[in-house]
């Protein structure tokens, strides 16, 4: 008996200096986590109720900066329209374009690493940079898009200068950029059953119905999952908008992250934009809770009952 | 009985002591230098320098101050993205010892207590002498009464002009003694050639809503009153300016209108158009003369024309001293050298401005001149402008009322919206943000 107590209150001793050294392992992380992205957060919350011109005193307004929003600031409303449009956009088309890609790479043809690579590529130059790339591309006399378009006999464009061009040229830039999705699609499809292909294959079924029958269902969850991603990501959109054109012309490209980001930074309205941040967060919060609602309806999970 | 001649041990030590107090008091710096820093002078400090632009242009000072100065040492800190960090560095309560400041940011720290007021310090420098600075650029930092910088170097906007491209359209050169808006527009019209994409005038920077103002300016307009706490320029003079140059801009014959801009680099290459030979006259600060020495031109300079008064834009900086410097007195010793007749010439030479002391200009070589030009040049019309040239107006909130002013002036300069029926509004807009300080 006592040898037995005494061996439970070692292990005892062991786990719970496992435990320690486990915490310690990620003490540097929860520390980080505390410091710099949990408290900023709590301190971004509380600042939404202060004036806060960063220089001087904050002063307790209560809801004043959440009916601002709504009432008298133009540009809110406007920015969240044009960060809308660019996700309904660039998260719609990404999408197909990056599951086309996926398709078109997943075959076994020689060469096809070095175009995997190739596309995936963008997926690894920073933000900042592929937008300063972009924006010698679509400048007025120098860019490649204006010259093709000259070589062609046509008129050049001003891609980033003319409010009907300039939200399309973003979410042109933003395909760009489909690297991840497209790896997770073709992680995806390489990771198919064969039989159900085999058995379609017995049902003379075309590969348009295999694709739309078979195919679609069992990626389901991945593009459910590259839905909510990219959703998430692109209304948080703000290098482009201010590397590219600052929000213009006209305030077109004014998304929701540059309006923020200039109200904290060029206006010093700190209190304001925390509270942007906020009806931010909760905009992407509901929309993907509603994803999550309608992912009942159309995603497959193999081994679930339908 | 004791003589009178003698003194008391007693007396002799009150006496002294009420002396050495006398003397204590009449060594009191002034009320905002801090005492603690009359110990930190007795040992070697170290104070740090923050400005938006390399160190280059301050070396010859620093080295020079270093020098005479052996207990100081100025680390100089260039600060990116300046408009953003200053505010965040102030919030932290670690802004650099000395600031050198833009315009309306000096104000703005100024009004909210993160600088010193300096004139306690430029009244106890016997050495100091105010009178030497042009007075736009001396009483700009002063907000009630409290003195929140020091300039150093102007940038005014003047007019460039290709004097190739007037010889061969037969078109006379702009007199700088009267030089208005109409000679501007016919100037312009006559060199004009669209469809060779040649054009007498820059098109206006779009999106450089600061540049409007001094259209403004020459009409006898502004963008705010001259206490900053309303907006004008909803008023005629602003107003008539503004649609003046919109129509000009629409034109096409006499700037490259938006449209036309966009088969030749879109608004942002517009600079580059002058050193191109594509446009007759360009409006722009001096800091342009260094791309038009290698101009395959000959080019000359004039002031900015006028329509009821003359006037221009002039860029400045001021060098402040932090309220939270725990060495406010050694930083004052900074900005007293930097902004001496000698460490401003330093610093002009290397970018090539004019300096805001006039002593500064009068030293030889001129540092706005450009030595490898050697054809005559009408230099002296720079160091003239500092005459009546008028610095970026510094309201409060200046970057969400010039949000509004700017999203005004890119419909006006669209021609989608006329300036009568947009400006008004704006106005009130804008007078509620500046005045909310």
């Amino acid at each position: 008996m006592a040898a037995t107590a005494t061996a439970g209150r070692a292990i005892r001793k062991a786990k719970a200096q496992e435990t320690i050294t486990a915490y310690l392992f990620v003490a540097p992380w929860i520390i980080g986590f505390l410091l710099f992205i949990g408290g900023p957060i709590i301190v971004s919350f509380v600042l939404s109720f202060f004036r806060w011109k960063i220089i001087n005193t904050p002063r307790f307004i209560g809801f004043d900066h959440y009916v601002a929003m709504f009432t008298t600031d133009d540009l809110f409303l406007h920015s969240l329209g044009v960060t809308f449009r660019f996700v309904l956009y660039s998260v719609i088309l990404g999408n197909i374009i990056a599951l086309s890609l996926a398709l078109l790479l997943n075959q076994r043809i020689r060469g096809i690493g070095v175009w995997r690579t190739i596309f995936y590529l963008p997926a690894v130059v920073s933000g900042v940079a592929g937008s300063v790339l972009w924006a010698w591309m679509y400048s007025g006399e120098l860019g490649i898009f204006n010259n093709l378009l000259i070589a062609v006999g046509l008129e050049p464009q001003a891609w980033l200068w003319d409010e009907q061009l300039v939200l399309g040229s973003l979410v042109a830039k933003s395909l760009w950029n489909i690297g991840v999705p497209m790896v997770i699609y073709m992680a995806a499809l390489q990771g198919l059953p064969q039989d159900l292909y085999e058995a379609a294959d017995l049902d003379n079924a075309g590969e348009w119905t295999k694709f739309l029958s078979v195919t679609l269902p069992l990626i389901s969850p991945v593009i459910f999952f590259n839905l909510v991603m990219g959703i998430i990501s692109q209304i948080q959109t703000f290098a482009e908008p201010y590397v590219m054109t600052k929000g213009g012309p006209a305030n077109a490209t004014l998304f929701l992250g540059l309006h923020l980001y200039e109200n904290a930074f060029h206006f010093l309205k700190m209190g304001y934009a925390s509270a942007m941040a906020w009806i931010m967060f909760l905009i992407i919060f509901v929309l993907t809770m509603g994803q999550f609602g309608l992912a009942r309806r159309w995603v497959y999970y193999e081994g679930q009952s339908s | 009985m004791t003589d009178p001649r003698t003194l008391s041990r007693r007396t002799f030590l009150s006496l002294t002591g009420v002396a050495a107090a006398g003397a204590l008091a009449a060594c009191v710096l002034p009320e905002t230098a801090d005492s603690d820093d009359m110990g930190a002078m007795a040992e070697p400090v170290t104070i740090r320098y923050g400005r938006h632009d390399p160190a280059s242009g301050v070396t010859t000072t620093l080295d020079a101050f270093h020098e005479e100065h052996p207990m100081i040492t100025v680390e100089v800190e260039q600060i990116g993205e300046f408009h953003a960090k200053i505010p965040a560095l102030a919030a932290a309560g670690n802004l650099p010892d000395v600031v050198r400041s833009w315009e309306a940011m000096a104000l703005d720290l100024g009004r909210n207590n993160q600088f010193i007021d300096l004139q306690a310090h430029v009244d106890a420098q016997t050495d100091f002498d105010p009178d030497d600075f042009y007075p736009n650029w001396w009483n700009y930092p002063v907000v009630d009464g409290k003195r929140y910088g020091i300039s150093d170097a102007a940038a005014t906007h003047m007019t460039f002009y290709n004097r190739d491209l007037f010889d061969e359209n037969g078109v006379d050169y702009p007199d700088p003694a009267n030089f208005t808006w109409a000679d501007y527009e016919s100037m312009a019209r006559a060199i004009s050639d669209p469809e060779n994409r040649i054009w007498g005038s820059e098109t206006i920077p779009v999106g450089w809503h600061m540049w409007s103002v001094k259209l403004t300016w020459q009409h006898g307009g502004s963008y705010y009153s001259d206490d900053y706490l309303s907006c004008t320029i909803g008023d005629t003079p602003a107003v008539e300016a503004l649609q003046y140059w919109a129509d000009l801009l629409l034109d096409g014959n006499v700037m490259p209108s938006p449209s036309q801009i966009i088969g030749i680099g879109g608004s942002g290459a517009a600079a580059e158009l002058l050193g191109a030979g594509k446009i007759g006259m360009q409006r722009m600060g001096t800091w342009i003369t260094g791309g038009l020495v290698a101009a395959p031109f000959k080019f000359n300079i004039a002031p900015e024309p006028m329509s009821t008064q003359q006037s221009t834009i002039s860029h400045g900086a001021f060098n402040a001293i932090a309220s939270t410097s725990e060495h406010k007195d050694a930083a004052w010793t900074w900005i007293n050298a930097n902004c001496s007749t000698q460490g401003i010439y330093n610093y002009c030479s290397e970018a090539n401005f004019p300096g805001t002391r006039r002593s500064t200009n009068e030293i030889d070589p001129k540092p706005w001149v450009a030595p490898e030009v050697e054809y005559e040049v009408d230099w002296h019309t720079i160091p003239e402008s500092l005459e009546y040239a008028r610095i970026l107006p510094g309201p409060a909130n200046e970057g969400e009322s010039l949000k509004l002013i700017g999203d005004a002036l890119d419909l006006i300069y669209k021609g989608e919206a006329q300036a009568a029926d947009i400006l008004p509004e704006v106005a009130e807009k804008v007078t509620k943000v500046i005045s909310d300080i």
